[in-house]
């Protein structure tokens, strides 16, 4: 056989078989990420067991619910925040394209929505003003401003606010949908503070402040928890 | 679409890298001596010069000082401008030496067209006017097309005659790795130029084929082509050396490197009839194709990190509009930096590197070079494909806009 033709032959089953060792190991990686995900998951489940049960324990005085409350919640919230985090930066894999992937959002969003409800509670409970902010968004250039806008004002105000974002192009579950219908959001994005004021536009994050500023003043709040807005667009 | 894309290229990258590894590795045994011909045939030597006053003096020295039974040297001053003809004209009483003055600039292949005119020697060596050849270079080429009836061309090393600037010591490593390619592709029988800065022709071959094509912007690699579809082959004698000088900036290297790909573009649309042919074996059939979609793949490459590259400007200033300059540092961690790599690229792409890393290494040795010109070596693994890809693109952007003038 000739050298250039035993050298395609030769080179062309090298690239396979390194293809192939990329292709399983992707695959592998896929996997793991999964199963990295989901042992976040878990562990969020079981640190918000933990907290259900400890309450329970404890009974229900204001002071044990409020102490409890304030020393689980950043645990709680950087958990979700690491899920939500992951569940972006593997998106672009090809583990999105799997069930697995919408599966796992589905289950973020039930512990998004969980972790809303507890912070809701504590805030009525514990007479406090942290602002709880529902973030909707898409592929639109609008939404990913808003996310940076977002992202700068976390950073800025620390554990005064929480933000829980849902992403209205890819993914599907009914936490989502009665959300959706809930805020009659279609586009994003949609910013909505302490489940009342619905803003469907970009926010800036100037009138944000202002906004979320309002809110813990109580100055322009509904107390119409359900589809309320704050502006119409 | 974009991992399609990414997949496609770095596949590529892998199988040539594999495939020169493999002819080195058959390669090993094989031996450049060869035994000094009962006769040495007679050699002209063809100096085209345009404009190259700081240098034809040192190279007509150096060629009329080789060591050789029958060397003649034809000078042809394709009506320079400046003093070129002047300094020529100091060797005139040399024996060997003939100057053709043209009167009216006919570019490099009418000049070397004109040279040919004149000669009757057995072989025809060819060399620009910047060169100086080793004093073995001529001897070795000779010998080779002597021993091997079917070669049509031997070519030498190509090496650097100064490394004054970064722009030329960043050539000398890649002339250092092409001339360890051009030696595979040889002994593959794939070679496909001769460069001007030594060639050595048999002179009957040149006169059937009518010399050299004229206008063509790589007259070299054609001649090499068409010598090849006389079923000729190209062979390069490794321990045969031109030193050459090199464009000293990047403006320089620029318009060489723009010429050259515009030059084989259109070589391509000459001789498309054979492209894929079987006729002229391996040359046509992988060796056109290839090096012309490994050209189109790094253009595809550079718009594929260019595309990435705006995707994260565009990411930056959006978020610069919404809430100004900020910085913050991400948490790191191995593991999920592990978990977002894309495997599927990354894993050919790692070998890919590995096995050039491998063939460099290889190609310092072989020239027995120590590991010198250490940011020219880095700038040549990690950007000159960039620089590569953008000369390309400049060069398909400047033919397609020609071709599209011509047709309008």
């Amino acid at each position: 056989m000739d050298l250039v033709k035993s050298s395609i032959l030769k080179a062309s089953a090298a690239t396979l078989v390194v293809l192939l060792i990329g292709l399983l190991l992707g695959l592998q990686v896929d996997d793991m990420r999964g199963n990295y995900i989901q042992d976040q998951l878990r562990e969020s489940d079981l640190e918000m067991q933990n907290f259900l049960v400890t309450q329970n324990y404890l009974d229900d005085s204001t002071s044990n619910y409020c102490g409890l409350v304030e020393t689980r919640i950043p645990e709680l919230s950087r958990q979700n925040t690491e899920i939500g985090s992951n569940l972006q930066s593997f998106s672009g894999k090809s583990l999105s394209n799997g069930q697995e992937y919408k599966f796992l959002v589905r289950k973020y969003y039930v512990n998004q929505l969980r972790l809303y409800n507890l912070l809701s509670d504590y805030n009525e409970r514990c007479n406090k003003n942290t602002t709880l902010i529902f973030y909707f968004f898409d592929d639109s250039v609008q939404s990913q401003r808003q996310g940076a806008v977002l992202t700068e004002y976390y950073r800025e105000v620390d554990n005064s606010s929480y933000i829980f974002s849902f992403n209205l192009e890819k993914e599907d579950s009914s936490v989502l949908n009665m959300l959706r219908e809930g805020y009659n959001v279609t586009d994003g994005p949609a910013v909505v503070l302490n489940g009342d004021r619905t803003y469907r536009r970009y926010v800036p994050l100037k009138e944000l402040k202002t906004l979320t500023k309002n809110e813990s003043l109580g100055l322009n709040s509904s107390q119409d928890l359900n589809l309320s807005e704050g502006e119409v667009n | 679409m974009i991992f399609l894309l990414a997949w496609v290229l770095v596949a590529s990258s892998m199988f040539m890298s594999a495939f020169f590894y493999s002819v080195y590795t058959s390669q090993k045994s094989s031996s450049e001596e060869l035994d000094d011909p009962d006769k040495w045939p007679s050699v002209s030597v063809l100096v085209p010069a345009y404009n190259e006053e700081s240098v034809v003096a040192d190279s007509l020295e150096n060629l009329l000082s080789i060591d050789y039974p029958e060397l003649e040297v034809v000078f042809i001053n394709d009506a320079s401008t400046d003093s070129t003809l002047e300094k020529a004209q100091r060797f005139e009483d040399r024996d060997n030496l003939s100057i053709v003055d043209l009167e009216e600039n006919r570019g490099k292949a009418g000049a070397l067209n004109k040279g040919l005119e004149q000669v009757e020697s057995d072989f025809t060596a060819v060399q620009d006017a910047d060169s100086v050849i080793d004093g073995n270079t001529l001897r070795s080429t000779v010998s080779r097309l002597v021993a091997e009836e079917d070669t049509g061309g031997v070519i030498a090393r190509i090496r650097p005659l100064k490394k004054n600037s970064f722009v030329r010591r960043l050539q000398s490593v890649e002339y250092m790795v092409t001339n360890f390619h051009r030696k595979l592709m040889s002994k593959a029988d794939i070679l496909d130029v001769t460069p001007g800065a030594f060639s050595v022709y048999q002179t009957q071959d040149l006169k059937d084929l009518d010399g050299f094509d004229v206008g063509n912007l790589t007259e070299d690699q054609d001649m090499a082509w068409r010598l090849r579809r006389k079923g000729m082959s190209i062979r390069m004698t490794y321990n045969a050396v031109s030193n050459t000088e090199l464009p000293a900036s990047f403006r320089e290297l620029k318009g060489q490197r723009v010429r050259w790909a515009r030059g084989y573009i259109r070589n391509i649309s000459k001789h498309s009839d054979i492209v894929f042919s079987s006729e002229y074996g391996w040359f046509s059939r992988f060796q056109i194709p290839v090096q012309f979609a490994v050209a189109l793949i790094s253009v595809a490459g550079l718009g594929l990190i260019g595309y990435g590259f705006a995707e994260s400007l565009y990411n930056f200033l959006i978020t610069v509009s919404s809430v100004g300059l900020s910085f913050s540092i991400p948490e790191y961690s191995i593991t999920k930096a592990l978990l977002s790599f894309q495997w599927k690229i990354y894993t050919p792409l790692f070998f890919g590197i590995g096995i050039t890393a491998a063939l460099v290494k290889q190609a310092y040795e072989e020239s027995g070079r120590s590991l010198e010109h250490k940011t020219g070596l880095l700038f040549y693994l990690f950007a000159f494909f960039f620089l590569k890809a953008g000369f390309w693109s400049t060069a398909i952007f400047k033919e397609l806009s020609r071709s599209s003038k011509a047709w309008t």
